[in-house]
């Protein structure tokens, strides 16, 4: 799937263009969804794609033509100066802070950011216009929800709970169409793991999938733009901007300094993971790799969204380094496991179609083939979960993070 | 295609006279070849740049003639896209006025352009060389380095003279890789209503040992709006008199280049 796009503009895209570059280079429309970019010369240096998106952004990939890449760099520098966001700001969650702040304070301005997040992408996700806008929506909602959980004594714990299934429900809704936008992604892959001679049995799946994606999104879009998640929507930024006023008496971690919570809970989940990892052997059920690969879901957000900003980098960067190693690992046993189940579910469907008796076959294979891959994960668990829960690493988050 | 495999043919358009249409030829062939899914890459050896101009390329490579022929493995480098699919360019610098002199540093002079572009080969099914106006060492490497040699002859007394003189050079074996390197001529700037050019043409065709291809570029105001236009005939023009030439031209080259084992 190609890249949504690394600059993104609200204004008319060749427009835009055309006022940020002037003096350096021409811009011309090139069809309705590419814009060429000439240098002095004339010479074309650059094409630009364009992708607008329902809700007004119009997503910009900038390709150098070979030879012309500085031309390429230039052109993004102008662009920035002149206002174009990089696509990042459309998924990070950077948020400043200090660690003397009141916790509920910042908690309450991480949210406001990760919904910032959310409404930006809802419109591409509804639109289905590109997958990673869905997938930025939900990655929102679950640092969301990462973050009610672990931060939970900044909240009324009776406000909370309603509003943590309020979240739990909007991702909810999400999930099968995120998955089969997965599934879709992967198949080629898919296909490359089955034998040669199967490959082609198992063109019945895409349009199945596709069909199935369909009916999900619609139920989907449904749910995002029923009465339930509007109703989230209005009130969840006046429970945020209202937080600090809120009795101090009914939220324990409320005036704790930051630094002091987020410390405090990277310890625990790390202790958390360490424990559940240690109970894990080749023999443990798949839902024991998939609860712990949760809890590393978990402390990575607590890393990115507080610990990067309010820690030593010293001491962040390398504990992320070591837990992106065990999430992929982690990840690949998951995914192998899943797609396995997905394959299973789809042979159901796929007895009653043309060409089914094939693709049973070759799908029987491909699983046999997943559930290698995944045995062979859960083979370079030990070594990555060993570095990951050392006795240095242990010592150095017990010590760094207060 | 596979890398390894790839067939690729080196084309120079050569001539020791100038204005007699080598930089036109280059630049149109080497477009239809691309036009038609070719990779193809058009090296402008002549500091001149007109090729280069024509591409609206700046006339620039670092490191100038000389780095290019020692550090060959950094040629591609210096390759930039055309505004064409499929076509890139290698570009003129003002020091290729000294290539001889670089060239004549290296052991084997004449084989040098050739490992130049051995590594190139890879990526091109077509690589065109465009050259300057001379006989030299620079046109000594070019012919070594060759499947074909393209030849633009107006056809007028002196002019075909020069073709003369290369044909007996060729016969003497002192033209490309002992007699590897096809000359293939045609007629440029042809005008049929001039008596004397028809006459050059008809007294040409019948030397035996001459391949004179049966395709000639006309005179025509297509060729001279390139400079204007800076773009191959057919982009601007593309039912006119010179771009159908060209396009006939390139399918003549193409069916004889192709009945010939390719240099490696």
């Amino acid at each position: 799937m190609n890249e949504r796009g690394e600059l993104v503009t609200t204004q008319a895209p060749l427009e835009a263009l055309r006022r940020a570059l002037a003096g350096a280079y021409q811009a011309s429309a090139h069809g309705r969804e590419a814009v060429e970019l000439r240098d002095d010369l004339e010479k074309l240096v650059c094409r630009v794609t364009v992708m607008s998106v329902p809700g007004g952004s119009n997503w910009l990939t900038v390709t150098a033509l070979r030879g012309y890449e500085q031309d390429a760099d230039r052109i993004r520098r102008l662009l920035r100066k002149h206002g174009f966001q990089s696509e990042d700001q459309w998924k990070s969650a950077t948020v400043t802070m200090s660690g003397g702040e009141r916790s509920d304070a910042v908690v309450a301005r991480v949210l406001l950011r990760l919904q910032e997040i959310q409404d930006a992408n809802l419109p591409g996700a509804l639109a289905g216009t590109h997958v990673e806008f869905l997938h930025d929506f939900r990655v929102a909602i679950r640092r969301t929800r990462s973050v009610l959980r672990e931060m939970r004594g900044v909240f009324i714990a009776e406000d909370l709970q309603e509003v943590r299934a309020d979240f739990k429900w909007l991702q909810d809704q999400t999930s099968a169409a995120r998955d089969l936008d997965v599934y879709l992604e992967d198949l080629e892959q898919l296909r490359s793991l089955a034998p040669e001679p199967m490959r082609a049995d198992l063109a019945p799946l895409q349009p199945l999938l596709e069909e199935r994606r369909r009916r999900a999104r619609l139920a989907m879009s449904a749910a995002l733009t029923g009465e339930r998640a509007r109703t989230l929507h209005g009130e969840w930024r006046g429970i945020l901007h209202g937080l600090i006023l809120e009795p101090e008496n009914l939220r324990p971690d409320a005036s704790r300094p930051i630094a002091e919570l987020a410390g405090g809970r990277i310890r625990r989940v790390h202790d958390q993971m360490v424990r559940m990892g240690s109970a894990i052997d080749q023999g443990s059920a798949p839902e024991a790799y998939h609860e712990l690969r949760k809890k590393g879901k978990e402390l990575r957000y607590l890393l990115e969204l507080f610990g990067a900003h309010l820690f030593d980098p010293e001491l962040v960067k390398p504990l992320v380094s070591t837990l992106k190693l065990l999430q992929d690992v982690l990840g690949l046993h998951q995914d192998r496991e899943v797609q396995a189940q997905m394959l299973r579910e789809l042979a159901q469907e796929l007895i009653g179609l043309a060409g089914g008796a094939q693709a049973l076959m070759a799908i029987g294979t491909l699983v046999d083939r997943l559930e290698a891959d995944s045995l062979a994960a859960r083979g370079r668990f030990s070594s990555s979960f060993a570095q990951f829960s050392s006795a240095e690493q242990r010592r150095l988050v017990t010590d760094g993070f207060r | 295609m596979s890398k390894a495999k790839r067939d690729t043919r080196v084309i120079a358009t050569y001539n020791i006279k100038g204005g007699v249409g080598k930089t036109s030829a280059a630049v149109n062939l080497a477009y239809l070849a691309a036009k038609a899914g070719h990779p193809t890459l058009l090296w402008d050896l002549d500091p001149q740049a007109a090729s280069t101009f024509l591409f609206r390329v700046r006339p620039k490579v670092e490191g100038g003639g000389r780095g290019l022929l020692r550090k060959r493995s950094r040629t591609a480098q210096h390759i930039k896209a055309t505004d064409h699919e499929n076509l890139e360019l290698l570009p003129a610098d003002f020091s290729y006025r000294h290539l001889d002199l670089a060239l004549d540093q290296f052991k084997k002079p004449a084989g040098r352009l050739r490992k130049v572009l051995a590594p190139l080969r890879a990526d091109y099914d077509y690589i065109f060389l465009d050259c300057p106006p001379s006989i030299s060492l620079v046109s000594e490497a070019v012919f070594e380095a060759s499947d074909a040699l393209l030849v633009p002859v107006i056809p007028a007394t002196l002019s075909s003279r020069a073709y003369e003189q290369l044909e007996e050079l060729s016969r003497s074996g002192k033209v490309g890789r002992r007699g590897r390197t096809s000359i293939l001529a045609f007629f440029s700037m042809a005008n049929v209503s001039k008596q004397l050019h028809l006459q050059v043409m008809e007294r040409l065709r019948k030397i035996d040992q001459l391949t004179v291809l049966g395709a000639a570029i006309p005179t025509a105001d297509e060729v001279e709006m390139m400079g204007e236009e800076r773009n191959p005939v057919p982009v601007f023009a593309p039912d006119g008199t010179a771009a159908v030439a060209y396009a006939a031209l390139w399918a003549e080259i193409e069916q004889r280049l192709h009945s010939a084992p390719a240099g490696s």
